[in-house]
């Protein structure tokens, strides 16, 4: 078993997902309180990634991760390594593609919240931070295990962009959809069997326990 | 005290108000028909419409030296925290309550009572999603006070309300009034507001109409509603200042008004104000005898009305216990067969009975 990819994809996976909260919520946030003819477009650029071909966002994350681009060089100076074929640069790539899973939820979630709940909040002199802590995220709370367990499971599902920008390193890039491309590449079957249907069974489970708890979430609500 | 509001925003209610309150005024009624900017007039004032002019030079006794007084707002449909239980919604404002509450009422404030005054103590481990309209309504009162506002603005809070559970909110807003703290309440109803009022401001159209001292403005405007014909205008009454006697016997509360005494059934709480429907007025020109009438108070005739074809208003001038006019009035709606047979006119001095309910 290639435990050292599973490992690897698990680390880029839970590390997608909570970095990707951290930006996702500010940014449905402001998306859902900002009143602008710019909307739609915010919306389109972070929706992108669901119908680009990942060859094309890998091309441009490649292009973008060259030591002669502000990122790639600042990269390159701070680290002495490049973006390119490092688990930073598909650590990227999967914020990247897996952005518009994280918005979402959190931006239905935040526009359907009844603003007058941050108003009592406000009334009664609660600190911004204070009315995320009480007020927000526990309305919100199933929209926030929506888009971490979306995130989580959309970024294992990576591959085309993993392809483009991190190559095969094992223990650095080397992801299990890699990996299962790597064995049929070399007739391994029974190997790749193996990987292939530990991701369906594990995303079949997880997309499973993440629809359950919506649901329960839904009948609570109402 | 004066309050300058004015919000113009696309799709809202337009709205301009501005008005001078006397200092004393204690709890102030904004009334007017649905539609007219008095929900968002309260969400001004709160400070939550960022869109809207809003100055307003509140009474000195509330103001805190250095800062702004808390503001505390009752929407009219709760908006309780649906993840928290009633005990958790009230121990959240608690929480974040003012430390500084200028009013000796907020001061004193004593939780037991508060949920007793509002019949919620038996909610409290109740989930929020349980709760009926009216119990919903009252835990977000109890709420408001919980954060100790210097001012509470409360829009139709006792909608969804039967009455005895109305005339009970209504007194504990009453308690909170006379303790210090500035009430500013929205309703459509003129007797909701005359329980609790002292100063009365009519909206119409994001405008102030009228405003003034509530015993007078509440009968024109009851008398005005009455002369359009309004289908939905209130019945008119008249109300009562009284001060309670205790101990109350046999569940009847005790009161005096201008040294007589009256009595009204106690599943209402003790009040400070009596509201009489002028329909249930009986007037007499002697005091009757041998009546299961409970009430009786020595009058004299101010003004005779026509209201109806048929039915005409008495305003009666209350006198005290030597015959001294005093300035509380009550109204009696009568027919006209009665005014005639009576031979009711001004000056004439009158018996105006009711019942203790």
């Amino acid at each position: 078993m290639d435990w050292q990819s599973i490992q690897l994809t698990l680390k880029l996976a839970f590390l997608s997902s909570v970095v990707l909260i951290v930006i996702a919520t500010p940014l449905a946030w402001w998306l859902a309180r900002w009143q602008h003819p710019l909307r739609p477009v915010v919306h389109a650029v972070i929706a992108l990634p669901l119908v680009l071909p990942p060859t094309v966002l890998g091309f441009y994350l490649l292009v973008a991760f060259s030591p002669n681009t502000a990122l790639g060089g600042f990269y390159v100076s701070a680290t002495g390594s490049t973006l390119a074929f490092s688990f930073t640069g598909i650590l990227i790539g999967s914020l990247v593609y897996s952005l518009p899973f994280a918005v979402q939820p959190l931006y239905n979630a935040f526009e359907h919240l009844d603003k007058r709940f941050i108003d009592v909040a406000r009334t009664f002199h609660m600190t911004r931070w204070q009315q995320f802590r009480h007020v927000v995220l526990p309305l919100t709370k199933s929209a926030f295990v929506t888009a971490a367990g979306l995130s989580f499971a959309h970024t294992l599902g990576e591959f085309g962009v993993v392809l483009m920008i991190g190559g095969n390193i094992p223990g650095e890039t080397k992801v299990v959809s890699i990996a299962l491309f790597d064995h049929v590449e070399s007739l391994q079957y029974a190997d790749a069997h193996r990987l292939a249907l530990l991701l369906l069974i594990f995303s079949l489970v997880l997309l499973s326990l993440l629809y359950r708890f919506n649901r329960r979430q839904v009948l609570k609500w109402n | 005290m004066e309050l300058v509001v004015c919000l113009e925003e696309p799709k809202r209610p337009w709205l301009s108000l501005r008005c001078t309150v006397p200092d004393d005024v204690s709890a102030i009624g904004i009334y007017g028909p649905s539609g007219v900017g008095k929900s968002t007039f309260l969400r001004c004032l709160a400070g939550l419409e960022t869109n809207a002019h809003v100055a307003v030079a509140w009474p000195s006794r509330i103001m805190q030296c250095d800062a702004k007084p808390r503001v505390g707002i009752v929407f009219q449909d709760a908006v309780l925290l649906p993840h928290l239980s009633v005990a958790e919604n009230l121990a959240l404002a608690k929480r974040y309550a003012n430390t500084r509450p200028q009013s000796q009422y907020m001061q004193s404030l004593c939780d037991a009572d508060v949920l007793s005054e509002l019949a919620i103590e038996h909610l409290l481990n109740e989930p929020v999603q349980t709760l009926s309209g009216g119990e919903q309504q009252r835990v977000a009162i109890a709420r408001a006070l919980f954060n100790r506002p210097d001012v509470l603005l409360l829009d139709e809070p006792v909608s969804a309300l039967d009455n005895a559970l109305k005339q009970r909110v209504l007194n504990c807003l009453c308690h909170a009034a006379q303790g210090g703290v500035l009430i500013i309440m929205v309703s459509h109803a003129l007797s909701e507001l005359a329980l609790c009022c002292d100063w009365l401001i009519a909206l119409q159209q994001g405008e102030v109409v009228q405003q003034g001292d509530a015993a007078t403005l509440r009968h024109t405007l009851l008398m005005q509603h009455n002369a359009d014909g309004e289908p939905q205008s209130e019945p008119l009454f008249s109300i009562i200042p009284v001060a309670a006697i205790q101990p109350r016997t046999n569940h009847i509360n005790q009161y005096v008004v201008a040294g007589h005494t009256l009595y009204m059934v106690a599943a209402q709480s003790v009040s400070n104000r009596l509201k009489i429907d002028a329909n249930q007025v009986i007037l007499s020109l002697h005091k009757p005898q041998n009546t299961s009438l409970q009430n009786h108070l020595p009058t004299r005739v101010l003004t005779v009305q026509k209201i109806s074809q048929a039915t005409m208003l008495v305003s009666l001038q209350l006198l005290s216990l030597d015959d001294q006019e005093t300035d509380i009035q009550i109204t009696a709606l009568i027919t006209s067969q009665a005014v005639e047979q009576l031979n009711i006119q001004a000056g004439r001095p009158m018996i105006a009975s009711f019942k203790a309910h």
